[in-house]
């Protein structure tokens, strides 16, 4: 072991330069929409071919590591999600840079995202193969009934109307139906287009939301004069330890959910940064501050989203799972370099394994150096005259959206959820719960159909498995628990009355 | 001033630059000879699974050995059972210059209904890699041979659980198995790729699955235990998996990357491609990565392929796929819940008006005046216009870009001349629209290959 991190150092200063290059390139693309680290990570591959797999390895999983991180950038800054992993990010982020603090709020995401890096990271280092073990005894109804939970959570971040959240969550939930059912592969209400056999595309769907409805109500809403650069000094990039120690259990709470939801498979950073998210305005003292700047709320997402980078890669190493979709490309990877992914990879192979291993940490280190360094110039983004950022911010969203799949079918859908976001803000519906619905509701019913499916129709394994019954029994205790809370505000004001 | 001159400079060099390099490089390098440009090679998939990590096995193979003059660039169209890709295979143009690599899902998505078109609306090229298929099951898993499993699933039918990717290849394993013991029968759950059914097994979520050699060569050492390999004769390197024929099942497969044109391709460019893949699969760097995964470099092209595929056409639509469906119906759930909700937030709004004090805590609402109505709508409408232009305008796209990136500016401002005046002389903006879309096209186009509207 020392030996690798002898030869990554010292040994190999290429390694360095690899490190270097593949993390800034990744904050790059993770911080442009509709380039997503798989696609640089796929991209990348074919450069490879020539380097030592090691060096191969280095090189991509820093751009991994980088392409998580960069979207908190744009997220923030122009309320743009550059990666689907940080669009939770924008719910608080953009609130507060917009309210005069950008650089804190590029502050708090990115020493969230360095934090959740490292703890998700001695996850990986100290208890890849117990863990990855353990994963494999989750069945399906355990993950529906842990999806079912973030799920019910969808009215705790409701905001002030419990009927608008809900109403919210469940239209997120119903733009998940078109396309191919996740549990049985058939298609359904596509209309005849054969474009929407996949369904709505989450990025094109979140850009949409958030940074399309954005542009519609800056266009609008100008004061008509053209604006000069203004000089607006980013302060408080920096943090100080006070900061740091009051986030602290907020930033561990959420790296460990980070890193246990990135060892699931197929479930990937954006489901990471939702459950944290909507824990920690669970357990917050001040949950009504949540989607209007709060801190805790930009350290949950972002601690979260960058832990599920360890966790994910967990299972690549020990057992040739991969935990999301750059893991798969990073096993892909392995094979072209002609090494065989599997459990024996730590035995035949360790030298790829700790490479793997410790890159992530250096690459961590690297993401927070420059992010940091950066963040100064980088927040600017937030003080340029709406003529210069509207048509640049529009075009991004256009060819980001045309880049995914290559296809306008998806850039049209960009522009309708634009309208959406941009009537359901004006009508004072909340945009949180609709992203956790459809980025949840796809994978309750994948589960759901696999476990039923299994079982030949019967429900019962969701009190018979412990797992699953705790969490049924969770999910039921947070509906009733605020239902019960409310019935008694509205009975005391009743009383005052 | 000087700062402006400046950048104007720069600006007009930089487009100069970007005129020079398109007129004199780009077109240097047309020729007549097919291809003389990029071939776009469909993986119908998401990158890092089985059949994107063979395509780029040959990618890499054609780059480093030079077997053609153009290079081979990997797009990856992933979605709804490889049908997303095909489909816009099929679509494209028939000039040689798109191709798609796709298994036996061709074939199998047609006879589960999920699409109308099959192999027929396509020119295959080369069948190649084959890899023998393994049905295994858990290490601790009371089934020693695939006759006492098959037996038990004849005892017990429809109580066995068979983790598949339902409407793929490995789904039909299971139907072909069946076939062979009348009464036998499996519960399929759907579980996807290699690396969900193994866990599945493991797990013992699922009795039994199929696996490609290849990934059941990763899994092994996870605790899995193959019953049957479904090969004619035992695998050389693998002598202890006895085959399923000898079990007394006709299960004779091996899993193949059939490789297509659109349908009315050239029969000399199919010639010359299926040649470009012979020569890969019989360089050395192929053969040792396919070796470590236990698959053969076979390749066949021409007649006897097209046998081999009839052969396989046969077999799958001999089998019924359609499993009893045991799921309530999410769709109609979904929307009568979204409808109930709709109602109580409407009646909820109607029975109390929002406060005041709720309207103005929120900074973004603003005031809905008639002009910002006017200008959203405006907004909009230019949008569409622009994605129209995009979509069936053969104009070039940094020049639609432009005209459209100066609309929203001017939409910016109050719309009277002095302001559009201003917005020419005293800002950036004419700069921008030009520079903008020059950058964000050589970053997309040039960098990441990806061809632009």
């Amino acid at each position: 072991m020392n030996e690798v991190i002898h030869e990554l150092i010292i040994g190999d200063p290429v390694n360095l330069l690899w490190i270097g290059i593949g993390t800034m390139l990744g904050i790059l693309v993770g911080a442009i929409p509709g380039l997503t680290g798989a696609m640089l990570i796929a991209l990348t591959l074919p450069l490879t071919y020539a380097m030592q797999p090691s060096e191969a390895m280095v090189l991509l999983v820093s751009m991994y590591v980088g392409s998580i991180s960069g979207g908190l950038i744009t997220a923030t800054l122009l309320r743009m999600p550059g990666t689907p992993a940080s669009v939770i990010t924008t719910l608080d982020g953009y609130p507060m840079a917009k309210a005069g603090k950008p650089g804190r709020a590029l502050g708090l995401g990115i020493m969230a995202s360095f934090v959740g890096g490292l703890i998700s990271w001695v996850f990986l280092a100290l208890l890849a193969e117990p863990i990855s073990q353990i994963s494999t005894e989750l069945g399906d109804f355990d993950y529906f009934a842990l999806v079912l939970v973030a799920l019910v959570l969808i009215a705790s971040v409701s905001g002030k109307s419990l009927a608008a959240g809900v109403f919210s969550g469940f239209l997120g939930i119903l733009v998940t139906i078109p396309g191919e059912s996740p549990a049985t592969g058939d298609t359904r209400w596509t209309l005849g287009l054969e474009q929407l056999n996949n369904g709505f595309d989450l990025l094109p769907v979140l850009i949409g939301l958030f940074a399309v409805s954005q542009v519609i109500h800056e266009v609008a809403s100008s004061e008509k004069k053209i604006e000069t650069v203004s000089q607006v000094k980013p302060e408080g990039i920096l943090l100080g330890a006070a900061d740091w120690l009051r986030h602290m259990g907020n930033m561990l709470r959420s790296s460990v959910i980070g890193t246990w939801v990135g060892i699931l498979p197929g479930i990937g950073a954006n489901v990471g940064s939702v459950m944290a998210y909507s824990a920690s305005k669970s357990l917050s003292k001040q949950p009504e501050a949540f989607g209007t700047g709060s801190e805790e709320g930009i350290i949950a997402s972002e601690a979260a989203n960058n832990a599920t980078i360890g966790g994910a890669l967990i299972p690549l190493v020990a057992m040739g799972i991969p935990g999301s979709v750059i893991d798969a490309i990073l096993l892909g990877a392995l094979v072209l370099h002609g090494l065989q992914p599997g459990v024996l990879l730590f035995q035949n192979n360790p030298e790829i394994v700790y490479t793997i291993i410790f890159t992530m940490l250096f690459a961590n280190l690297a993401m927070f150096g420059m992010m940091l360094f950066s963040a100064k110039w980088i927040s600017r983004l937030a003080t340029i005259p709406r003529v210069y950022l509207l048509p640049i911010v529009f075009v991004f969203c256009v060819v980001g959206s045309y880049a995914l799949n290559n296809r306008m079918f998806d850039v049209w859908v960009m522009l309708a959820f634009g309208v959406v976001g941009f009537i359901m803000e004006r009508g004072k519906i909340p945009l949180a719960p609709f992203v956790i619905g459809f980025v949840l509701a796809p994978i309750a019913e994948e589960k759901l159909g696999a476990g039923l499916q299994a079982t030949g129709g019967s429900y019962s394994p969701l009190v018979t498995r412990p797992i699953a019954l705790i969490f049924v029994l969770v999910s039921v205790v947070l509906v009733v628990w605020p239902l019960l809370k409310m019935l008694r505000k509205s009975g005391a004001e009743k009383d005052n009355d | 001033m000087s700062k402006r001159r400046l950048i104007r400079i720069l600006a007009l060099l930089f487009v100069a630059a970007n005129l020079g390099w398109h007129f004199f490089v780009a077109q240097d390098k047309e020729s007549d000879q097919y291809p003389n440009r990029p071939i776009t090679l469909i993986v119908p998939f998401g990158p890092g699974g089985e059949s994107d990590t063979f395509a780029r096995m040959i990618q890499k193979a054609i780059a480093e050995n030079g077997f053609l003059d153009q290079e081979v660039v990997v797009k990856n169209v992933g979605g709804a059972g490889a049908t997303i890709g095909s489909g816009q295979a099929r679509k494209a143009e028939p000039d040689g210059y798109t191709m798609m690599i796709l298994h036996e899902a061709l074939i199998t998505a047609q006879a589960s209904g999920k699409v109308s078109y099959g192999p027929e609306s396509f020119d295959p090229i080369a069948a190649s890699g084959k890899t023998n298929m393994i049905i295994a099951v858990a290490e601790n898993s009371p089934y020693q041979s695939l006759t006492q499993l098959m037996e038990s699933a004849r005892e017990k039918p429809d109580q066995l659980v068979f983790a598949a990717n339902l409407g793929a290849p490995v789904h039909y394993a299971g139907l072909i198995l069946e076939k062979d013991l009348p009464g036998a029968s499996f519960r399929y759950t759907q579980k996807g790729g290699g690396a969900a059914r193994f866990e599945a097994v493991i797990g013992g979520h699922a009795d039994v699955s199929a696996f490609s050699l290849g990934e059941y060569v990763s899994f092994r050492q996870g605790g899995l235990r193959a019953i049957a390999i479904s090969s004619e004769k035992r695998h050389p390197k693998a002598p202890e998996i006895p085959t399923a024929l000898e079990q007394g099942f006709d299960f004779v497969h091996a899993n193949m990357h059939f490789w297509w044109f659109p349908k009315g391709t050239d029969p000399i460019k199919i010639g010359l491609m299926a040649n470009v893949i012979e020569k890969c699969m019989a360089t050395s760097q192929v053969q040792q990565q396919l070796a470590l995964r236990l698959s053969e470099p076979f390749v066949q092209t021409g007649a006897p392929m097209k046998a081999v595929l009839e052969n396989r056409i046969g077999k799958i639509q001999s089998v019924d796929a359609t499993s009893p469906n045991v799921l309530p119906d999410i769709p109609l759930c979904v929307s009568l819940i979204t409808a109930v909700s709709f109602i109580v937030l409407m009646v909820s709004r109607l029975t109390k008006p929002a406060s005041a004090e709720d309207s103005a805590s929120d900074d973004r609402l603003t005031e809905v005046t008639a002009a910002y109505r006017k200008t959203a709508i405006c907004f909009l409408l230019t949008a569409a216009l622009y994605l129209l232009a995009l979509e069936y305008v053969p104009v070039d796209f940094r020049i639609v870009t432009a005209i459209y990136m100066f609309s929203v500016a001017a939409l910016c401002t109050s719309l009277r001349s002095a302001d559009l005046k201003r917005l020419l002389s005293k800002t950036y903006v004419l700069e921008m629209v030009i520079l903008v879309p020059l950058l964000v096209f050589f970053v997309f186009q040039s960098f990441f290959s990806i061809q632009l509207p």
